[in-house]
């Protein structure tokens, strides 16, 4: 990417069709709403960062996706309160149109997915999405066979919360 | 079973995430492009530049310090070992901010490099703490046999240093636990 009003439409045009997909990532991992600002943001600068490096033979949608986990993930809050839990409201989660019975079970079902740890709380994105476990394996860094334990694990977390 | 959790994915692919309106998204983007923003990584890596820069200009203003006589050879000495290994120290954690490509990295190695770049921060707080605190016991010396306005300001700034210091560093501390603690839990199966 050499000329800068080529890499500033690249970027700017990254931003417009992946903007939903950050803030999806951005969600899982944010505490309250400036955090999730702060993560919005942190999530595009990264991006504007590696797109010099970006090899365009690859998928642009997987590449934003891993951005905005690592971002998300290493991202050291100075301030505010800690918390393990997402206190964003049912809004965030698009729960509005759902029945108050199903919006109960959903929500338990994301505050449990809010509850994991980081590592985990990515596979399950990356699985909700569809990746397949070669590609969260290869997002992630961890071996097939720990992919697949650990995603067995929280689908019978998620399952069981969901008869209670 | 997996009624729900189809339920839960078809849900979550569907999810309309509430994106930033199209105004504040195109600001926040120049805003990055013309440096206005820059990432964690960035700010430290100018923070640490900065750093090193004002570390040697430190030590070569050292040495007038001890031809113009304002203070003994000695604490001039002193001060200029100080600065130079802060610079050594502040230039070793550049090199770590360099190492962090999340575009490229996995989550794993990711979450490594950032706890690696934590604890090269953590260091250089502490050995500049221990380097610092008989240089300060030094130059509060001084300034005791000059004024004792110069050694109340010395003392207050000294005790604000580390307070404030203690109080950032035990959050950042907290935080590499518990992601040094997802990193060992990654390699359990």
């Amino acid at each position: 990417m050499s000329r800068p009003s080529e890499k500033t439409e690249r970027f700017l045009e990254i931003l417009r069709d992946h903007d939903a997909l950050i803030y999806k990532v951005c969600y899982m991992y944010a505490e309250d709403r400036d955090h999730l600002e702060d993560l919005h943001q942190e999530v595009a600068a990264n991006v504007w960062s590696g797109l010099d490096g970006f090899n365009s033979m690859a998928k642009v949608s997987t590449w934003v996706y891993r951005i905005a986990l690592n971002t998300c993930i290493t991202y050291f809050r100075r301030h505010g309160k800690h918390s393990s839990v997402s206190r964003l409201d049912e809004t965030a989660y698009g729960l509005i149109d759902e029945s108050a019975e199903r919006q109960a079970q959903l929500r338990m079902m994301y505050e449990l997915i809010g509850r994991l740890g980081k590592i985990d709380k990515a596979i399950v994105m990356l699985w909700l999405d569809e990746h397949s476990y070669d590609e969260i394996s290869e997002i992630t860094g961890l071996s097939r066979s720990n992919v697949a334990s650990r995603l067995y694990r929280i689908k019978q977390r998620l399952s069981s919360s969901a008869d209670k | 079973m997996n009624t729900d959790l189809d339920t839960l994915k078809s849900q979550w692919q569907n999810l309309d995430a509430a994106p930033s309106k199209a105004d504040n998204r195109e600001e926040m983007a120049r805003k990055i492009i013309r440096r206005g923003i820059a990432s964690r990584s960035e700010k430290i890596a100018r923070f640490y530049r900065v750093n090193i820069a004002l570390c040697l200009i430190w030590v070569g203003i050292s040495g007038t310090f001890s031809i113009e006589r304002i203070f003994p050879l000695w604490l001039v000495i002193l001060m200029a070992v100080y600065f130079g290994v802060m610079a050594f120290l502040s230039f070793m954690v550049l090199e770590r901010v360099k190492d962090i490509d999340l575009s490229r990295m996995n989550v794993v190695q990711a979450m490594e490099s950032v706890c690696r770049l934590q604890k090269a921060r953590m260091w250089q707080k502490a050995v500049g703490f221990a380097l610092c605190l008989p240089l300060m016991v030094c130059l509060l010396a001084y300034f005791s046999r000059v004024s004792s306005v110069m050694l109340v300001g010395g003392i207050v700034g000294a005790i604000f240093g580390l307070f404030i210091g203690f109080v950032i560093d035990g959050r950042i501390r907290r935080q590499i636990r518990e992601m040094e603690s997802e990193l060992r839990d990654s390699t359990l199966p």
